[in-house]
């Protein structure tokens, strides 16, 4: 769909909630595209406008409250998708069926999951010499973390050195990953499949280089995943 | 002596049950079960463990509940007895919260006698 937002859009979501934060992204786009308007023709007015004198006004007190009327009114209009928005992320937040520590390092991703022994891996990105066909550049990795579908899983995410962030575009998340301090958010994947991010918080050379490959799958086979890998 | 605590087990603990108890081998392609929404749910409540929700610590960071159960599994070792069975429920919640590197630098402090906090108390 080609339209003034092309450039702007997120990419395709891949949850509801993600859905519902893609539509608030162009809702605010679209304001920001009324007041842009709004503001260029009125200097449009003021400028080029026969009336001379008007636009040499000193004190116009209802111009002033204007001013303050509608950003209020913007704000607004803001604020009702916006706290429905943390209101539903609540909602997924109530309880959780599974923990997966991640932890940032210089320059990977590590994983654990709850308290299961040997199911602690480290995810580098694949160089171009070891990418299959079809796996995209940048961004596979040679150990992906593996979840199961439709269930609440809870993410703690830390970081061994710098300041990393662990996001995922397509699903709209997006936390930090700080030293010393455990970053928590739950999430529950809908869809089976493979998902990918960045690390997207300046940490070093190597920052375009640690990718995130999460691959959602079912519960049946995340079971015998964890039934081959844990010890 | 309170009464007896029913420790849930965590999801490695469910895990090795239900290996013993069916393998691990992957569901028949062809049985009607992967359609069937109940024999995921029931596999999901079986298997599928996470520490609950603790009203002190809603925070989005977790460190201090880390840190926290932590110092309370090796308080209760130490008040309670190194047998009191319900002392594994805070054991149970800092393997879940805790990154492994947290708590081997902390069970290395332990053990030399230099980690900063008092459990007889």
């Amino acid at each position: 769909m080609n339209n003034f937002f092309q450039g702007y859009n997120l990419l395709f979501q891949h949850s509801l909630f993600a859905s519902y934060m893609d539509w608030f992204h162009s809702f605010n786009c679209s304001l920001l595209l009324g007041v842009l308007v709004f503001v260029t023709l009125l200097f449009g007015y003021l400028i080029f406008g026969t009336f001379y004198f008007k636009s040499k006004k000193i004190e116009y007190q209802f111009g002033e409250l204007l001013c303050s009327i509608f950003p209020t009114i913007i704000l607004l209009m803001q604020m009702v998708p916006s706290l429905s928005l943390l209101y539903y992320y609540g909602l997924m937040n109530l309880d959780s069926n599974l923990t997966v520590k991640v932890t940032g390092h210089q320059w990977y991703w590590s994983y654990e999951y709850s308290d299961i022994p040997g199911l602690e891996f480290d995810s580098y990105m694949k160089s171009l010499d070891q990418l299959s066909l079809g796996e995209p550049r940048l961004l596979e990795v040679d150990n992906r973390c593996v979840i199961p579908c439709d269930t609440n899983i809870r993410f703690c995410i830390t970081s061994a050195d710098v300041i990393h962030a662990w996001a995922l575009n397509s699903l709209s998340v997006k936390l930090d990953a700080m030293s010393g301090i455990l970053s928590t958010f739950s999430y529950s994947f809908p869809m089976v499949g493979v998902f990918y991010g960045q690390c997207s918080e300046i940490c070093g050379a190597n920052h375009s280089f640690m990718p995130i490959a999460l691959e959602v799958t079912l519960l049946d086979n995340f079971k015998s995943w964890c039934f081959g890998t844990m010890e | 002596m309170p009464v007896e605590v029913e420790v849930p087990p965590t999801t490695y603990e469910r895990l090795q049950q239900y290996k013993e108890k069916f393998s691990d081998a992957l569901r028949h392609p062809d049985s009607p079960d992967w359609y069937k929404k109940e024999t995921h749910e029931s596999v999901k409540k079986d298997l599928l463990w996470a520490a609950p929700y603790d009203a002190r610590f809603p925070q989005v960071r977790k460190q201090r509940q880390c840190f926290a159960y932590y110092v309370d599994f090796h308080r209760c070792n130490e008040l309670m007895g190194q047998d009191y069975k319900p002392c594994k429920f805070f054991q149970n919640v800092y393997k879940d919260f805790c990154p492994g590197f947290w708590t081997e630098r902390w069970d290395e402090l332990l053990s030399e006698g230099r980690f900063p906090a008092k459990f007889d108390r």
